[in-house]
């Protein structure tokens, strides 16, 4: 879906608004939060992973505190990536 | 009786076990999840900039030299990032051979695809003025 909006941008207003007609869709929207909530999830286990790729953290309870950190995390940041999208889009 | 082995130690090893990359692997698997944590982030934030912006705009900000780059910066590490994932996953669930292997290559090319498209889009805003 992203290689589509770089294809869709640059390929003209008929392709672009194809695009922005179906990320504006209820699909479309559910679609991308979707992808939001996994992308935030992505990252913070990810940089969890990197942090004990170093050794760090890997007693059970720091297991435990840094897992509900990453749900947290993602929680927090899809919420404010949507609030934010919808201020900038307004409404 | 079995038939004797002659075979060096060394040529007995080699073949066996792991595709013989596997440092190498990991560590590329490591360092583009390092460089896509600020890149990604980035990306993200540049895309809810523009929730709903008309493509002009949109077009004018990938155009941007700096922003140019970073993008296609962020489709090199994430499609590769993506096909090192997704071989790890391949290669530990996939048991049928002939499955494992066309999907491997699969996912290669398709990821290769993808970066190329994306990147000649990019270029296409940048130098050809075609906002």
């Amino acid at each position: 879906m992203w290689v589509w909006w770089l294809l869709a941008v640059a390929d003209g207003p008929n392709a672009f608004a194809a695009i922005s007609a179906f990320s504006a869709s209820i699909l479309g929207r559910i679609l991308l939060f979707g992808w939001t909530l996994c992308f935030f999830y992505h990252l913070a286990n990810g940089v969890r992973h990197l942090w004990w790729d170093t050794g760090n953290g890997l007693d059970l309870p720091s297991v435990y505190r840094s897992g509900w950190t990453v749900v947290a995390f993602t929680a927090v940041a899809t919420l404010l990536a949507w609030i934010l999208g919808y201020m900038v889009r307004g409404a | 009786m079995s038939r004797p082995d002659t075979r060096s130690e060394i040529s007995r090893v080699r073949g066996l076990g792991s595709a013989k990359a596997g440092v190498q692997h990991w560590w590329a698997q490591r360092l583009t999840a390092v460089a896509l944590v600020p890149l990604s982030i980035w990306w993200i934030a540049g895309m809810i900039a523009h929730t709903g912006a008309a493509r002009v705009d949109a077009a004018a900000w990938i155009a941007r030299p700096v922003n140019a780059t970073l993008t296609i910066l962020t489709l090199a590490m994430v499609f590769h990032h993506a096909q090192l994932g997704l071989q790890v996953v391949i290669e530990d669930y996939v048991h049928n051979e002939a499955a494992k292997i066309t999907l491997l290559i699969a996912v290669k090319l398709l990821a290769l695809i993808l970066a190329v498209a994306g990147a000649l889009a990019v270029l296409r805003l940048m130098l050809g003025g075609a906002a």
